[in-house]
């Protein structure tokens, strides 16, 4: 077994880099995991259970236990507050990084293979006409989750009423091709419609309208959920053309009724804006680096086609590769798992220990 | 709509003439943003999704014999707003230019033919509209610290020249003085054109390219005439 | 591929684990060749013997694979029983650990849009067949009016939705046919879909949009297929004579997996495949440990997933051949001076995990640790290492029992909560600095499950004033029923508690995820205050 005791560097903490340092650290391999943020877990670990009150499969919750996994083996070392500066070939392969809670110490570390989980940015919806950032109560989908996983119920930012009225705006920065982002992000049409019957169920007074363009398919049970979901939250299929401040932080929604054909507009107390996944700022300063191919959205494709040496014992796995939910980041690395552990069984050794 | 027989899209020429027609209609996402922030959605059945799609079905013909050209206000916000960047505005006007010119709707086909052969919208003569800028002037220089204020008419070498919206000197001739306020204050160079001062480009609107070109040939006319080299157009 | 020769033997086995592969097609193919590459003997059990390329088999690798037929299967993770045919002979092996990779099948839809098979109707697989058959060569002429059928009646899955749109985008962009797409919500998730759709329609396909009116399709007079509908976004009605219908199809899993779930004793989800939908379970798990279901065998995947999908599996059955796949699980065992056979342990069990035979055993390879057979037995006779709730009950709540306890608090409430959710909550909880209710006292279980109707009513006769019992959601228990069972057993200490005239408030049954802080913080305080509030029992 020669990948025992070879030493793995992990870029990003999300779900899928925690689900490949379990996996990894069970297989015998040291593990250093890094990450640019103070705590672990990416996005995922940001998101409230959604079961109403049954289990909805989210996955939300599978983040937690990654999270308590990947922490619970010696043989991985984790690094917060971490920024890597460069990745020079190998072998060994150097990682350089900074911790930035250190005083932006420099260090350097030799490892044996890298493995790029670095996830995806939330799209900033704020040169949208929907007046995020100037109308308090229009917050995108992940503050919502934030404010959901602190309050139990949807407090509105203005006053901190529960919201009772609130409407979903769907595909905020995808299948957008003016800024370039011709692609569905996937999750948000599954997460919104279980966000919506999730404060529905927590709050007898609310009351969700999804704006949609198409309703992407979710979970298994799909086809049995969906039906059920059109019963309990309004679905109308049509985004909103403008949004308006209205008195006491309420906001008045236009937007163009498909079944009557006539100019609509709705009052709510709060907007959410379902934003997309974008490829971060930190997939491309990699693939910079590595000389790693982007896909035409900018996310990076899952192999380095092509033999660039800097490529060689570099993999992927996760939201930085494209949208994805959490089952499957935490398939994508398990995956990328067993080509290291192949790579690893074939490659060099390198022999040093992980600092700690 | 009423009931109506279904249209046969096998007689519907679907690829030709789309050199004619490069708004990128096609891609279409259905998201109805567009029909969601037109201020005239609903209007007579109108909405800019339904015109988008008629085109892109190859019927821009009967987009064209429809009133729904014309219910557009032309303000652009479709097109700014659509994420697939569908040129929604520019088609609408290349639908208005299929119109013959003697069926384009009733006021704006009289208000540019009137343009066309007056300079203005009004078929106002020279004399009236000077003596309607005098009258109005005379009210702004009655206002305390806009004593001896005139309004400057075919100033040679004035710095700044200004088209006029036909209504402020028909029916909002009050809307004249926040303008000349301004400039005032402002101690601008300005003047107005006693002939074809008009500010509306109906040309520009009704789809009619040859007649947009002499409007704005003659506001160009102006400044040459005058020589000036800054144009303020508010339209 | 890197040539590896890495034993999965884990340390001080000293022989070579054999593994069962269950299933035709690539990605059971996959599954095997890797295992057999990493050294593991291989039984490979295509289902149909004779209908498979056999030449991959020959080929030479670590381990040999050898082709059988399933029977039959008792025994537990490490040590399966398997009654087997190879060749012509029956022959019992013992096999470390078995993968489920059935492939799905695929069904046209040509009911869901009322169109018979016929001389202008394809479905998807033969299209894409055709087309691969005889690239180069064109399927239809230019005029051709080619509609796809997908997803307009029942929703599409994004995997045929993408092969559809490939099809079609190929057709229209190489000018081979005027092409046409009726849908209903438009599946564009699959990477690359989205893109795929605009170029579609810049190279000038029509979608058609059907949410509030379905088509009408007809025979044509003239040969071909006539379809009717109205097109929402125009208002207006249509019709169009169609040259080529092309229908779109669903998938259903494998008819061998029926009888396999059963006779392994394995949930299924509401479809059929072999993997019940709990995300615990994520990505290749069963209720039993040993056994994992891959590919076609757990979902509807496109074929470059189920690749994936083998190599995702093959790492876990390394990981679990090497024992490294779990955190320690308390031992739970048998007191076999006190089982009395009533075999109550073994209906429970929701990871078959116990043994019958002369001597009732639970299977430490095969054990969840869950403790719901503990908690259902009538006997007593199982305990679980570690875990002691009665003690822990009495240590909370008897005060007579330890001499430094604080004064009595003006209401005592137990909450009971397993260790996969309501523990990490609380751990949560107190991360946010928010401290158990004055007066709470958190009993750690492994699962809902393991807490019995003896222990709720217990906690009541040891003085607690209110009982709070914490199950995971419903499809969230790692044991799939503990919750539910704990439900039952709850409602019936209910009916016990009212015929007693105890206020049935007094026993909260709630459910919690691992990732519920705000929310449990909240219920336990709301809880704690209400039987304060209650007159003292």
């Amino acid at each position: 077994m020669f990948y025992q005791g070879k030493h793995v560097a992990i870029i990003g903490a999300g779900v899928a880099g925690l689900t490949a340092a379990d996996d990894l650290a069970g297989f015998g391999v040291d593990v250093s995991l890094f990450e640019k943020a103070a705590f672990l877990g990416g996005h995922a670990i940001q998101l409230s259970c959604k079961a109403a009150p049954d289990c909805v499969k989210c996955g939300a919750c599978m983040a937690t236990d990654k999270l308590q996994r990947a922490s619970s083996h010696e043989t991985v070392a984790v690094h917060t507050g971490a920024q890597i500066d460069a990745i020079l070939p190998g072998p060994p392969i150097q990682v350089e990084y900074s911790l930035l809670t250190d005083g932006k110490r420099a260090d350097r570390l030799a490892v044996d293979a890298v493995l790029l989980t670095t996830g995806f940015l939330p799209y900033d919806p704020t040169p949208k006409p929907y007046g995020y950032g100037r109308f308090q109560n229009v917050m995108t989908s992940l503050d919502a989750e934030r404010r959901l996983r602190q309050d139990g119920v949807l407090r509105r930012p203005s006053d901190g009423k529960p919201a009772e009225r609130i409407a979903f705006i769907q595909c905020v920065g995808s299948r957008d091709t003016t800024l370039g982002h011709s692609w569905c992000s996937k999750i948000c049409c599954g997460s919104s419609l279980r966000m919506a019957r999730l404060i529905q169920s927590r709050q007898a007074s609310a009351r969700a309208t999804c704006f949609y363009i198409d309703v992407q398919t979710f979970g298994k049970d799909f086809a049995v959920q969906y039906p059920l979901l059109q019963d309990e939250i309004e679905m109308i299929r049509a985004i909103p053309g403008d949004i308006l401040s209205a008195d006491d932080g309420d906001l008045n929604v236009a937007y163009f009724h498909p079944d009557k054909r006539e100019a609509a507009e709705a009052r709510f107390d709060a907007v959410i804006l379902s934003i997309g996944l974008t490829p971060s700022p930190d997939t491309a300063l990699l693939a910079g680096m590595l000389c790693w191919p982007q896909d035409q959205s900018g996310f990076l494709m899952q192999h380095a086609s092509g033999t660039a040496s800097s490529a060689r014992g570099v993999f992927t796995a996760g939201t930085v590769l494209g949208p994805m939910s959490i089952a499957e980041s935490i398939g994508s690395a398990e995956q990328a798992v067993w080509d290291i552990i192949h790579f690893l069984d074939g490659g060099d050794t390198v022999g040093s220990k992980p600092k700690r | 709509m009423a009931e109506s027989n279904p249209i046969d899209l096998d007689g519907v020429d679907l690829l030709n003439g789309r050199k004619e027609w490069p708004f990128q209609q096609d891609s279409c996402l259905t998201c109805a943003i567009c029909s969601g922030t037109c201020p005239v959605s609903g209007v007579d059945d109108f909405d800019p999704r339904k015109v988008v799609r008629l085109v892109s079905l190859g019927m821009a013909d009967v987009a064209a014999r429809s009133r729904w050209p014309w219910i557009c206000t032309m303000c652009g916000k479709c097109e700014a707003i659509c994420p697939m960047g569908i040129d929604i505005a520019d088609m609408t006007r290349q639908l208005r230019s299929m119109r013959a010119r003697d069926e384009v709707p009733g006021i704006l086909h009289k208000g540019l033919s009137a343009a066309l052969e007056t300079g203005n919208n009004l078929r106002l003569p020279k004399e009236d509209f000077i003596f309607i800028l005098e009258d109005v002037a005379e009210e702004v220089a009655e206002e305390p610290g806009f004593e001896g204020f005139t309004v400057p008419v075919d100033k040679q070498g004035a710095r700044l020249l200004t088209t006029i919206h036909n209504k402020l000197v028909n029916t909002h001739t009050e809307d004249l003085k926040p303008w000349w306020k301004i400039f005032h204050a402002a101690k601008e160079d300005w003047t107005v054109a006693s002939d074809n001062w008009e500010g509306t480009s109906w040309g520009y609107f009704t789809g009619d390219d040859e007649a947009m070109k002499v409007m704005a040939g003659r506001i160009v006319d102006n400044m040459r005439r005058l020589d000036i080299n800054t144009l303020l157009w508010p339209e | 591929m890197v040539e590896t020769s890495f034993s999965t033997a884990g340390p001080g086995t000293g022989s070579h684990a054999t593994v069962l592969v269950l299933g035709g097609g690539g990605c059971a193919q996959t599954i095997a060749t890797h295992l057999a590459d990493c050294g593991i003997n291989v039984l490979y059990a295509p289902g149909h013997p004779g209908e498979e390329n056999t030449t991959w088999l020959e080929e030479k690798r670590n381990s040999p694979i050898t082709t059988v037929e399933f029977i039959s299967c008792s025994g537990f993770a490490g040590d399966f029983r398997m009654l087997l045919k190879r060749a012509e002979e029956t022959i019992r092996q013992q096999v470390d650990a078995l993968v489920i990779a059935e492939d799905d099948h695929i069904v046209p839809n040509f009911k869901d849009y009322g169109i018979s098979p016929g001389p202008r109707v394809m479905t998807l697989s033969e299209l894409e067949e055709k087309t691969q058959r005889q690239s180069g060569e064109a399927l239809f002429s230019p005029a051709d009016k080619v509609a796809f059928f997908n997803g307009w009646s029942r929703e599409s899955p994004p995997v045929v939705t993408q092969r559809m749109l490939t099809l079609c985008h190929d057709l229209q962009s190489g000018g081979e046919a005027q092409t046409f797409y009726f849908t209903n919500n438009l599946k564009v998730s699959s990477d690359g879909a989205e893109r795929l759709c605009q170029q579609a329609k810049a190279a000038g396909t029509v979608f058609v949009k059907s949410a509030t009116s379905s088509p009408t399709v007809a025979a044509a007079a003239k040969g071909g297929v006539a379809i009717h509908y109205f097109d929402e976004l125009s208002a207006m009605p249509f019709a169009l004579t169609a040259d080529w219908v092309i229908v779109d199809e669903h998938h259903q899993p494998s008819r061998r997996l029926g009888p396999l779930a059963a006779a392994l004793e394995l949930f299924t989800d509401a479809d059929g495949f072999v993997q019940s939908d709990n995300v615990h379970l994520i990505n290749n798990a069963t209720n039993r440990r040993g056994i994992f279901a891959a590919g076609g065998s757990r979902g509807i995947m496109s074929t470059l997933e189920k690749a994936a999908d083998a190599d995702r599996v093959t790492s876990k059955v390394l990981a679990f051949l090497n024992d490294t796949d779990r955190r320690q699980l308390p031992v739970v065992e048998i007191d076999r001076g006190r089982c009395v056979r009533c075999l109550t342990c073994l209906r429970l069990c929701p990871h078959a995990a116990i043994e019958l035979g002369y001597r009732m055993r639970i299977e430490p390879k095969a054990c969840f640790s869950c403790g719901i057979c503990a908690a259902g037995c009538p006997a007593g006779a199982i305990a679980i290492q570690g875990v002691h709730i009665q003690k822990d009950l009495i240590l909370c709540l008897d005060h007579q029992e330890t001499d430094q306890r604080p004064p009595s608090p003006e209401r005592r409430v137990v909450v009971f909560g397993c260790s996969r959710s309501a523990r990490s909550a609380l751990d949560l909880v107190a991360a946010r600095g928010i401290p158990m209710p004055d007066g709470a006292h958190f009993v750690e279980v492994p699962c809902g499950g393991t807490v019995s109707s003896a222990h709720l009513l217990a906690a009541f006769d040891h003085g607690a004033d209110g009982v709070m019992l914490c199950t995971c959601h419903l499809d969230n228990c790692k044991s799939q029923v503990g919750n539910q069972i704990a439900r039952r057993r709850g409602q019936q200490v209910l009916e016990i508690l009212a015929s007693a005239g105890v206020e049935a408030e007094r026993l909260s049954i709630c459910s919690i995820a691992a990732n519920m802080d705000a929310e449990f913080a909240t219920l336990l305080a709301t809880f704690a205050d209400h039987i304060g509030a209650l007159p003292k029992s």
